[in-house]
């Protein structure tokens, strides 16, 4: 290794090292014992490891419900952002209609407006159609995600006219083509959408702490949110909690890493 | 019966005109060969054909049925693309299946005709790989089979060899005239290569500019050209044009004079134009003779040489003319500056009128 690699990689180590020592006390002191991670300074590693938090958060705070929610939410975002934004994409990029170019002009329009303006127009317009306080109510913002549309429509972009040509002289219907020829092309930036709902629905916080008044719908976010205002003082439960929060979306991240970086480059340098 | 018939057939993107009446009639299992340079419309007809452009106006018949607003899959059409279009992430197998699976063809059935088709087409070794993993001849191949399984009343190929390199062109070319006496499917080909036309084409259509210029056979075409255009674009080299003024018409011999003043008498009578008409006169390269004597002698210098091995084709500068293509048979190699004499064939002269079509030249053999 040259002199200057190395000058690289220790930077590069450094700064990943700066980045992950939050997290891996976070997961430190999920392990630690009651009132041990309050000591100043506080220590790197627990004295004596115990999973007593974790059962605390189950037990007592019922920390499974709020998984639950969490856990059936985002699927349901991700599967209903799937199902909408796809076909959305596909039409804008591959579709001659009329008002196509209309459409995407106000797309490009609604996405420079920042989401949180249109949060109190959209709780009044679901409170008019009986959505607050309902799983229904915190997926609504998650069914078709302009910049998921945008993601589609670029990547269908790439794909030959004549493919879609060929299939319909082959006899294929529109939705044929969808099914068989283009969702198998698009299979990397499926996973990246897919991811990218998942993340979002999983972390967001505002909007499920606005339209949730029931804690028993509460997402883990909104939850954990909850706790600490409650037992602020319980510092390695609220660990244990965060732990439970992250590690799944981390651990998806990580297994389906590699398709989703697939989906980012593909679009650009696609053969 | 699968005869294909075009009538009256128009198509205009924004303001631009892109098939303007174009009137078609293709014989069942006649292979016709749609020739003309970029942009001319052939390509965007083939895409009315297909379905894939709807008409602005006009008809299209297959036969009995009347499909102009049939959508493409009901047509009985199948089109090989430029591109090939293959679907990439299906095998080779699941590319021509595509087509029956999409009918809901028994899963034997399939099977036993992409089987088929692939020992026809010599795909049998390469049945189960992708596209992707293809060369871009069996790529080609894989597109025709996807085509022929499907057993179409009609095949429509757009330009479906520019992708291949010289050599597998030429193999290609062969194999796709040999497939079609086999098949005897009505066929409809798109090509801007000349060669390709006048070889392939029982019919052969020429376009320019969103209309037909003229249809026959590929001799008839290259032996009586309709006007100036086809003229000028069937033939390599390209035929010689000599601009030329009439002066008189006497005993069966008219006397065009030419832009230097010079006279040339040719034996033409019946020419549908009066004195001072302005004329093309059209002579192609292997029409001029050597040693030439007479009223249509032409005194001329060589200037380039280009030797094919069969045969040379010389460019000369002609006294009171320009520049000529003279082609000779054989190998030959006069120096340039040579003088040389040439004179016309007159049986083989072609005369065009002032709005660029064919003058009446019947008489022409009879004089010379």
């Amino acid at each position: 290794m040259k002199p200057r690699e190395m000058l690289v990689t220790g930077l590069a180590a450094c700064v990943a090292l700066f980045t992950a020592l939050p997290l891996l006390w976070m997961v430190s002191a999920s392990f630690m014992q009651p009132g041990e991670a309050a000591h100043a300074p506080p220590p790197l590693l627990p004295s004596s490891p115990t999973l007593a938090n974790y059962a605390q958060l189950f037990r007592n705070y019922g920390i499974g419900t709020y998984l639950f929610n969490s856990l059936v939410i985002s699927t349901l975002a991700t599967l209903l952002a799937l199902i909408f934004t796809v076909p959305a994409g596909y039409a804008l990029a591959k579709l001659r209609f009329s008002g196509r170019v209309t459409i995407q002009w106000m797309l490009v329009v609604a996405i420079l407006v920042p989401g949180q303006i249109g949060m109190l127009p959209l709780f009044l317009e679901l409170k008019f159609l009986g959505l607050v306080n309902s799983y229904a109510g915190v997926l609504v913002p998650w069914l078709a995600g302009i910049f998921g549309i945008f993601l589609v429509r670029q990547y269908c972009l790439a794909i030959p006219q004549e493919m879609i040509e060929a299939a319909r002289l082959d006899g294929a219907s529109e939705f044929a083509i969808l099914r068989h020829i283009i969702l198998p092309t698009l299979a990397p930036i499926l996973v990246t959408l897919a991811l990218f709902v998942f993340l979002g629905c999983w972390n967001d916080f505002l909007w499920p702490l606005i339209i949730l008044s029931d804690q028993d719908l509460y997402t883990l976010p909104v939850a954990l949110a909850a706790f600490s205002r409650e037992h602020a003082e319980d510092l390695e439960v609220m660990m244990a909690g965060s732990v439970i929060t992250t590690l799944p979306v981390l651990l998806l991240f990580l297994v389906l890493q590699r398709f989703y970086l697939d989906g980012l480059l593909s679009g650009s340098v696609k053969q | 019966m699968s005869g294909l018939r075009i009538e009256e057939a128009c198509k205009s993107f924004s303001a631009r005109q892109i098939l303007d009446r174009v009137t078609l009639d293709i014989a069942d299992g006649s292979f016709a060969v749609v020739v003309g340079p970029s942009g001319c419309g052939k390509s965007t007809l083939l895409r009315t054909i297909a379905g894939l452009e709807p008409l602005d106006q006009g008809a299209i018949h297959l036969g009995a049925r009347d499909i102009t607003r049939l959508p493409p899959g009901q047509r009985d059409i199948a089109m090989v693309f430029q591109s090939y279009a293959l679907y990439p992430h299906l095998t080779v197998r699941e590319n021509m299946a595509f087509a029956l699976r999409m009918r809901h063809e028994p899963a034997n059935a399939i099977d036993r005709a992409v089987r088929q088709v692939a020992e026809m087409l010599d795909l049998a070794d390469v049945i189960d790989r992708k596209p992707g993993q293809l060369s871009g001849g069996q790529r080609q191949r894989v597109a025709i089979g996807r085509a022929i399984v499907r057993k179409p009343a009609v095949f429509l190929f757009d330009e479906p060899l520019s992708n291949l390199d010289a050599g597998l062109r030429a193999r290609v070319r062969l194999d796709f005239v040999t497939r079609h006496q086999q098949l005897r499917t009505t066929t409809l080909y798109v090509t801007h290569d000349q060669v390709e036309a006048m070889t392939m084409a029982d019919t052969l259509i020429v376009m320019n500019q969103g209309r037909i210029e003229q249809i026959g056979t590929p001799s008839e075409l290259y032996a009586r050209p309709a006007n100036l255009f086809v003229a000028r674009f069937l033939g390599m080299p390209e035929m010689n044009l000599i601009a030329g003024t009439m002066i008189e018409t006497r005993g069966g011999i008219t006397n065009v004079m030419l832009p230097s003043g010079k006279t040339l008498a040719v034996p033409l009578t019946g020419a549908a134009s009066g004195r001072g008409a302005r004329l093309t006169l059209g002579i192609r390269p292997q029409d001029l003779i050597a040693h030439g004597n007479g009223a249509m002698r032409i005194d001329a210098s060589v200037r380039l040489v280009e030797r094919m091995g069969s045969r040379t084709n010389i460019h000369v500068v002609a006294d009171g003319i320009g520049a000529l293509v003279w082609q000779r048979q054989g190998d030959c190699a006069p120096e340039p500056g040579t003088p040389v004499q040439l004179s016309i064939d007159a049986s083989a002269l072609h005369l065009f009128g002032e709005d660029g079509s064919r003058l009446n030249t019947e008489t022409l053999k009879e004089h010379a």
